[in-house]
């Protein structure tokens, strides 16, 4: 690290992140408001490269909603002017610009053109341009951020078919890794061979609650029959054999953590139901080359296959213990963690060979931070656009017309003003003599949407939401650019550096409540 | 862009390199300029016919008065600490001016508005104490990496900072200040080297088999709590003389010079960065030495902090950390990226404009959490959540009780610690028995700002003579239009090795009628009975929040809208100015 100027984010998605993150090409096609700001908020992060597709002049209205341009670049290219102003915001990214019309490249499917991207944000494209620019996602693996905003209302719809995600980092997920239930060979033997009884009061509530765990599951499983306790019944009794190991339970803090730790063990599963979904994919078989992550994936398939479990991850979370107590430990976990990285890249040389694949590089970075997460891989699978409305998903959709509050009447109201606008190449509500016969249009439009969305009859939809859109018409306004800009860049920045789950897949931000809600029919 | 015409910014750093990841007003020839006029000059670039004014400044200095806060019709705080911020909500409060405080943390961010009545003030919710550490931990039986960082910053403070603060280094400060005005950096370093990583820790050694040869009986009870917490500690002490620490090659750093920050040691480097953090702190800060401030983004601090941490963590046995590591948990470094200020600027105009239009019972308090998939921005209704008994928005009149040691109380002690931290009150005037003792304020003559000065570092009771006759004291603060009163109880069991700071600070509400103590309360008040003392280890001046860039907030004109009602808004807009 030469220069700090990027500390502060290094905090958040870490040395690998920002590599990733420097070595991206975003296009954005279309630059109004919400697309500009996408990119302020990747550029000054230090992406590697971008460029402007547009094919318009900057107008009078740009300047009251684009902070990317100026009073005396009127008339000029936007694709240029955006470009320019922005990569002045940091001398570590380079652009270019593109002053030709975007529906060109979408519509003869060039393949050759989308190629050199990473992830392409594009703003308000019809529903046609984006069915083609799904297709076109498909086949070259590209994340795509769709950006549309009327008014005070932003829509954003991501769609990558399959993204893979190693670090997840959900706050709520179990990120240490104890084994506590079916403990490797040198845990077991040090936690058993532990001697308790016969150290001073210090060290006896300084025990770390792992050996008292295995200690207790092991006395447990030898009293019935080599089974964990499984029912209510059985785990209340297994913790009282655990109060019973404290000299005195009420000063013991580590037999205290011991009890509220006992659920790791009983929960444990040697391979998590989601991990095996991923592994069962074909594409952790498959003889060809998928991406690095399928490689990993494929190698972990044989590692669980001979050992029986994932690789540990070596992480242990802080305890009641002495100093030399939980170092001993940690210990124990890491080295068993490098031997089992040792074995999956055996295992990547291996396949590769037998793959006739050149030896696959990677860094012992990449193969610690694969066998660290291993238990928490996610792959996020999205429906594509076209599949919304011809095949909804309507298992949690449904639900939302029972919410009177819910987000979902816009959610209506936008595809229906997008309808419109695929039929009479105009946004609704252009001028105000055309309000009132373009919201007639579109409500004629909405109890077809409703019922493929699987509203339930006694639905009574709103229509001042198809009003209001079309009052909106496609009229910007800054701020709700600048944020639906902020959603748009987070989300690009999860789907680059593969960490975080990415949204899945519709947003909707509703200014005149201060509210969004996140869609997937 | 929404169409204020009339935004003043007050702020009063300067911009580090740090902030460019997130700042777009700003380049890299800004850095080291000041926030606020880099902040004007890049929007004035933008809109010519904008009126925009910035200041450099603490918005709690006393120019900026209730006249100053009163044209504003909106304040937008984009703070990073919570005393500042319980200032303006405070001065907001009393002039009935509407407050929008914001902030971020990572991929989160939030919006609060705060208007007298409508809404819960600020300090209507208590805010989180910080982490504490008990004191003999950091002193005598670290851990964890952390107790070596927060015992390094006290190290730092003992050497080169400010008397005035609460350190239990006091000992190493008096024992070699000498050594540190001399400049003499080779002496120095030596000297501190052999007291704390060598000295110290062979004179623990022999005090755990001082016990073996003794028995309890006649060793004092912290002794023996520090001997059983050291018992099966390898302690490893460290002599500076097996080390070359004036190397020809400096090995911790790479070709061009940057220390690498992100890998782990060996235990002699850290050994040299220790000498030449001492020797770049007396060369290059000499005139500063004594009032040196730690600062996360300051290299040969931090350089400082590095060593001396990993070194404490090599003598008990605790593993090294890099020093990108230290340099977070040391700065309590919260990360802040662009996007998410983008959003909080969008939530925080949408607010202002419902302000602005009237639609005050639509306010919210959002928040944005976009972490994982299914978090998005949830808001939530305020307005129905005011706090009856907060001291700052109700009527209610607070009544403290402080007892403090007669032979050490100062009135510098009342004013920076009780006042100014404990109860962040920024412009103190004190009266006993009818008579004022204390002001502050821009409008004193010379006369009295000496004769207030000379009265600091008086004791409170000995000198001033405070307390004698009447035991209350009035607080009163008419920036923030905060009165309190205070009564006062002398004692010399306020035992230090308890009491860090020196005091008991209690509250008692008006009629003696006892609070629920809340969490606030429990920080201000130092433990009293447990054997084990406890001490706030975390700045209160740390950032708590890294705050929207004010650069963010500040960018908006006018829009060509088609709804009627946001025209209206628009209308207000004109007429509004702003203060960040």
């Amino acid at each position: 690290m030469t220069d700090n100027k990027y500390d502060r984010q290094l905090r958040l998605w870490g040395a690998d992140g920002q590599k990733r993150l420097s070595e991206a090409s975003i296009l954005l096609i279309n630059a109004p408001a919400a697309g500009t700001e996408t990119l302020k908020n990747l550029i000054l992060p230090g992406v590697g490269f971008i460029t402007v597709l547009d094919d318009k002049l900057v107008e009078e209205r740009d300047l009251g909603t684009n902070f990317f341009v100026t009073k005396d670049s009127i008339g000029k290219s936007r694709a240029e002017i955006t470009m320019e102003l922005l990569t002045e915001l940091n001398e570590d990214v380079k652009g270019a610009h593109i002053h030709e019309s975007p529906s060109k490249y979408i519509n003869e499917k060039n393949l050759e053109f989308f190629k050199q991207f990473t992830l392409i944000i594009a703003c308000d494209l019809t529903d046609a341009e984006i069915d083609i620019l799904c297709d076109i996602g498909d086949e070259l693996g590209l994340g795509l951020i769709f950006l549309r905003s009327y008014g005070m209302i932003g829509y954003l719809r991501l769609y990558k078919k399959e993204h893979a995600c190693i670090q997840s980092k959900h706050a709520d997920k179990e990120l240490d890794d104890l084994r506590l239930a079916e403990p490797f060979e040198e845990l077991e033997k040090y936690a058993l061979e532990f001697e308790m009884s016969s150290l001073g009061s210090l060290e006896h509530g300084h025990t770390p609650y792992v050996i008292i765990l295995i200690k207790a599951l092991h006395k447990w499983k030898e009293a019935h029959d080599g089974k964990m306790p499984s029912n209510f019944e059985e785990k209340d009794a297994f913790k009282a054999t655990i109060k019973e190991m404290a000299r005195d339970f009420s000063k013991e803090a580590n037999f205290n953590e011991a009890i509220e730790n006992a659920y790791k063990a009983f929960s444990y599963e040697s391979v998590p139901y989601e991990i095996q979904q991923i592994l069962d994919n074909p594409k952790a078989d498959s003889k060809e080359f998928h991406s690095n992550f399928w490689t990993l994936v494929s190698a972990l398939k044989q590692f669980i296959a001979e050992n029986g479990c994932l690789p540990v991850s070596g992480k242990v979370p802080d305890m009641t213990a002495t100093s030399d107590f939980y170092i001993t430990l940690q210990k124990i976990y890491q080295e068993k963690a490098k031997e089992d990285r040792e074995k999956i890249k055996e295992i990547i040389t291996k396949q590769a060979d037998e793959k006739g694949l050149m030896e696959m590089l990677f860094e012992d970075e990449d193969i610690k931070v694969f066998c660290e997460n291993a238990r928490n891989l996610e792959v996020t699978r999205m429906e594509n656009y076209k599949q919304e409305l011809e095949n909804p998903n309507t298992e949690d959709i449904s639900a939302e017309f029972f919410d009177p509050d819910s987000s979902v009447q816009w959610y209506v109201a936008v595809r229906c003003a997008e309808a419109f606008r695929t039929t009479n190449s105009r946004y609704p509500g252009e001028t105000k003599e055309q309000i009132e016969s373009d919201v007639a249009e579109m409500s004629a439009l909405v109890p077809d949407l409703l019922k493929k969305l699987g509203a339930d009859e006694s639905f009574e939809y709103n229509y001042d939401h198809i009003h209001e859109i079309a009052r909106y018409s496609n009229s910007t306004l800054h701020n709700i650019g600048a944020l639906l800009g902020g959603v748009g860049a987070q989300e690009a920045v999860k789907l680059i550096t593969e960490q975080y789950t990415p949204l899945n897949h519709t947003y909707i931000f509703d200014g005149a409540h201060c509210k969004s809600q996140v869609f997937n029919p | 862009m929404t169409g204020f015409k009339q935004i003043e910014v007050v702020d009063m750093d300067t911009i580090d390199i740090s902030n460019l990841n997130r700042q777009f007003l700003f380049t890299r020839e800004d850095v080291g300029k000041h926030k606020s006029e880099c902040a004007a000059k890049a929007i004035k670039r933008r809109f010519p016919a904008l009126n925009i004014k910035h200041y450099v400044g603490n918005i709690k200095d006393g120019r900026f008065d209730s006249d100053f806060f009163k044209s504003f019709d909106l304040i937008y705080n984009a703070l990073d600490n919570i005393d500042a911020r319980k200032h303006v909500n405070r001065v907001c409060i009393s002039l009935n001016r509407p407050l929008i405080d914001g902030g971020s943390t990572g991929y989160i961010g939030t919006t609060v508005s705060i208007l007298k009545d409508k809404t819960p003030c600020y300090e209507c919710i208590p805010k989180p104490t910080p982490k504490q550490f008990p004191v003999c931990t950091i002193r005598a039986t670290p851990d964890k990496m952390i107790h070596c960082i927060v015992w390094a910053k006290y190290l730092l403070n003992a050497l080169f900072g400010d008397q005035g603060e609460v350190n239990f280094l006091e000992d190493i400060r008096e024992e070699l200040s000498e050594v540190v005005k001399n400049g003499d950096y080779k002496a120095l370093a030596t000297k501190v080297f052999t007291k704390v990583f060598d000295e110290e820790i062979h004179s623990q050694l022999e005090l755990r088999n001082k016990k073996q040869e003794y028995g309890k009986s006649e060793l004092k009870e912290e002794e023996i709590k520090v001997i059983e917490m050291l018992r099966k500690k390898e302690l490893q002490p460290l002599d500076s003389t097996v080390f070359n620490t004036n190397p020809e090659e400096i090995k911790y750093e790479d070709k061009e010079g940057n220390r690498k920050d992100t890998e782990i040691w060996d235990i002699s480097l850290y050994v040299q960065l220790f000498y030449k953090s001492i020797e770049s702190i007396l060369t290059k800060y000499g005139d500063k030495v004594g009032h040196i401030e730690f600062d996360k983004d300051d290299e040969i601090l931090l350089g400082f902090i590095i060593a001396c941490s990993n070194l404490r963590a090599y003598n008990y046995n605790i593993a090294k950390e890099t020093g990108f590591k230290i340099k977070e948990m040391a700065g309590n470094i919260i990360p802040a990226i662009s996007s998410t200020n983008g959003i909080v600027a969008g939530m925080e105009v949408i607010e202002g404009l419902k302000i602005l239009s009237g639609q005050t019972s639509k306010l919210k308090a959002v928040t944005f959490s976009s972490k994982n998939a299914d978090r998005v921005i949830t808001s939530s209704d305020i307005t129905q959540e005011i706090n009856k008994n907060c001291q700052i928005c109700s009527n209610v009149k607070p009544l403290y009780k402080l007892t403090v040691d007669e032979e050490t109380f100062k009135l510098q002690d009342l004013i920076e610690k009780v006042l100014k931290k404990d109860l962040s009150i920024s412009s103190p005037t004190l009266e006993c028995g009818g008579k004022i003792f204390f002001e502050t304020g821009d409008d004193l003559d010379e006369d009295e700002i000496e004769e207030y000065e000379h009265k600091l570092p008086k004791l409170l009771k000995g000198d001033l003579n405070v307390g004698d006759k009447y035991n209350k004291i009035r607080v009163d603060d008419f920036l923030q239009d905060f009165t309190c009163d205070i009564e006062l109880h002398y004692s010399k069991v306020v035992n230090k090795d308890e009491n860090p700071q020196g005091y008991i600070f209690e509250i008692v509400v008006e009629g003696s009628q006892k609070q629920n103590p809340s969490k606030e309360e429990a920080k201000i008040v130092p433990e009293q009975d447990k054997s084990e003392p406890t001490y706030t280890c975390v700045d209160q001046n740390s950032d708590d929040v890294i705050i929207a860039d004010p650069a963010d907030i500040c960018q908006k004109t006018a829009v060509k809208r088609k709804s009627d009602e946001l025209e209206e808004i628009d209308h207000q807009a004109k007429r509004s100015k702003i203060t960040i």
